[in-house]
């Protein structure tokens, strides 16, 4: 069984225990799908391949998933990418699949949170032509064929079987991440990461980056007036009428 | 140059033959925006025994709307969905898609944008209009909301022109405005056989309790309630505020209210506001509610330092058994007097 699991780095204010450089982690999303991957492995024979596109910096988080067990890692980076949106993301990410050709599951987080969008997983299985399905709890149970999965829904939760190859986006389940070994540790800072860039990939400029998106951010403003957290105290009239302004000003009512 | 038909596209999402208020909503917004574009709005209605419920989009302000009644599209499946609807916009390929911001909505809307390389668009709360008389046309933005790093983050985000702009939409009031005597036209879609093969079997569904009232809003109770009478008020409220009722273990141990309305890791809600009330925000009772960017939590406890307080967004301090009725008074009084406070955008 050959696994690709698409991960991405995110500056966060959740940092890995592992990591000497504070500034970067794996999104959580991110770290769920890992986890998954790993389970499968655990189940069945099977070789698990991540990939990230970003700065040479994501070289950390490809390490910290080579420590947890993963077997090879990819860095797609390159100046060009810069700006990418959604669209422009999955295409390089589907280039780079197309180049490592052989895979029967994808996984990826359910979402990141400087976009939280959750668009990369799907329009990628677009582009594969492969099924998908989202918000993926917990993969029940897989073979060479297919795959059992229960999957959030807004009005419950569903438990789908998918043909294989198909890709996953994973959300919080009930699973636990594992630990970093010390043979993980080791391996991870021995091992050989690939870098690919635009070239390598063969992709047309106008794919990729600023260029080859099609929205565009005209104006970023930073809102740190937040609906923030208020207190209400003394006697209850008044505080009644105070909540209810709030209800009001927030549309619930 | 742009050949995409001048129409303003809504997806109306459905289970089980009922269209998710979310649509509702969505149908409001966007005929504002289809009276000023002076474009007609169109709704694309997929499910089975599903023909009836078009009428219901045409009160809310549709002026067409696609009907595809089949039992292909009984359950919801990712792949069929998207491939009906990619069809449908291929050969249509209407300017404007509008999609709710929900989990279908969120899943199909990619896959359609990458097949034909549209711009598409997250997280949705306004449409701002410019009118350029340079080109003579009405370029449209739309403003986006995200929470990054803990600071909420405003961008202004436009589409290319010649791509076909597909957004999701946030709901933010799921206002239910209808006109009963509006008019439109309801247009029959049907498959040819075998056209949509799908490479997923559902194989059990489990739906969540849902009543007709909006589990958008959860008035939920605890041990602070001291005694089964306080569900009593916790109804109330509810009732008062249109929501359901939830509550944490401690009063279910004590059989002071069903297990049906037990909130916890094995029954998960995702309201957009969460009123606590005599609950301490133990991790327990916490994991069973999905808090996200945009939830507001309201607590009303004793207790100014226990956990609840430090998250909610509107943390009250006191008896609840005086400030519940009082708030129900109060909400009471302002809808019979009709004072709106108002803070409009």
């Amino acid at each position: 069984m050959n696994i690709i699991v698409c991960i991405k780095q995110i500056i966060n204010s959740i940092i890995n225990q592992e990591s000497n450089n504070k500034r970067y982690g794996l999104n959580p999303f991110d770290e769920y799908a890992l986890e998954e991957s790993l389970k499968v492995k655990d189940m069945l024979k099977a070789k698990i391949i991540v990939i990230t596109m970003g700065t040479p910096d994501a070289e950390f988080i490809l390490r910290y998933s080579i420590s947890k067990g993963v077997d090879e890692a990819i860095l797609l980076t390159d100046n060009a990418f810069k700006g990418s949106d959604t669209l422009a993301t999955a295409y390089t990410l589907f280039k780079a699949i197309k180049l490592i050709n052989n895979y029967n599951l994808i996984l990826c987080g359910k979402q990141s949170p400087n976009g939280n969008t959750g668009f990369v997983g799907p329009e990628l299985a677009e582009m594969l032509n492969i099924p998908h399905i989202t918000c993926v709890k917990r993969i029940k149970s897989i073979n060479n064929t297919v795959v059992i999965v229960d999957r959030l829904l807004d009005i419950g939760s569903e438990v789908l079987e998918s043909k294989l190859p198909v890709l996953l986006t994973i959300t919080k389940g009930d699973n636990i991440s594992r630990l970093v070994s010390v043979k993980g540790r080791i391996l991870a800072r021995k091992a050989s990461i690939k870098i690919w860039d635009m070239k390598f990939l063969n992709m047309e400029s106008n794919r990729t980056g600023s260029l080859g998106s099609n929205t565009h951010i005209s104006k970023k403003d930073e809102n740190n007036k937040q609906k923030n957290k208020e207190i209400f105290t003394g006697n209850a009239s008044s505080i009644a009428v105070k909540i209810v302004d709030k209800l009001l000003e927030n549309k619930i009512i | 140059m742009n050949n995409f038909l001048k129409e303003i596209w809504v997806y109306a999402e459905q289970h089980y033959g009922k269209i998710d208020k979310v649509v509702y909503e969505l149908l409001n917004k966007s005929r504002k925006l289809a009276n000023k574009l002076n474009m007609p709005l169109v709704t694309i209605l997929l499910g089975h025994k599903i023909r009836k419920k078009a009428k219901q989009l045409i009160i809310r302000g549709a002026d067409k709307v696609y009907v595809l009644d089949d039992v292909i599209c009984n359950d919801f499946k990712d792949d069929v969905y998207a491939n009906i609807l990619l069809k449908l916009i291929k050969s249509k390929k209407p300017e404007l898609l509008l999609f709710g911001s929900t989990l279908i909505g969120k899943s199909i809307a990619p896959r359609i944008a990458a097949n034909i390389e549209a711009g598409i668009i997250s997280n949705c709360v306004a449409f701002k209009l410019n009118y350029s008389s340079k080109t003579n046309f009405e370029k449209i933005s739309f403003i986006t909301t995200n929470k990054y790093e803990g600071k909420k983050e405003i961008t202004t985000v436009t589409i290319s022109k010649n791509k076909l702009k597909i957004v999701v939409v946030k709901p933010d009031t799921l206002i239910d405005r209808v006109l009963q005597n509006r008019t439109g036209n309801i247009i029959d879609i049907k498959l040819k056989d075998n056209e949509i093969v799908s490479k997923i079997k559902s194989l059990n569904i489990k739906i969540k309790q849902q009543t007709e009232m909006s589990s958008n809003i959860i008035v939920s109770g605890g041990r602070g309630l001291g005694n089964e009478k306080g569900f009593i008020l916790i109804k109330q409220l509810a009732k008062a505020i249109g929501g359901t009722i939830g509550a944490s273990k401690p009063p279910v141990d004590l059989k002071w209210i069903s297990n049906n309305f037990l909130i916890g890791k094995h029954n998960i809600v995702s309201p957009k506001v969460y009123i606590a009330c005599g609950i301490s925000g133990q991790m327990k009772h916490m994991e069973g509610v999905n808090i996200n960017n945009d939830t507001i939590i309201i607590a009303i406890n004793k207790d100014p330092h226990c956990k609840i307080m430090e998250i909610a967004t509107y943390a009250i301090v006191g008896d609840l058994y005086k400030i519940i009725p009082e708030i129900i008074k109060e909400i009471m009084f302002r809808r019979t007097n009709k004072i709106n406070n108002v803070y409009k955008k």
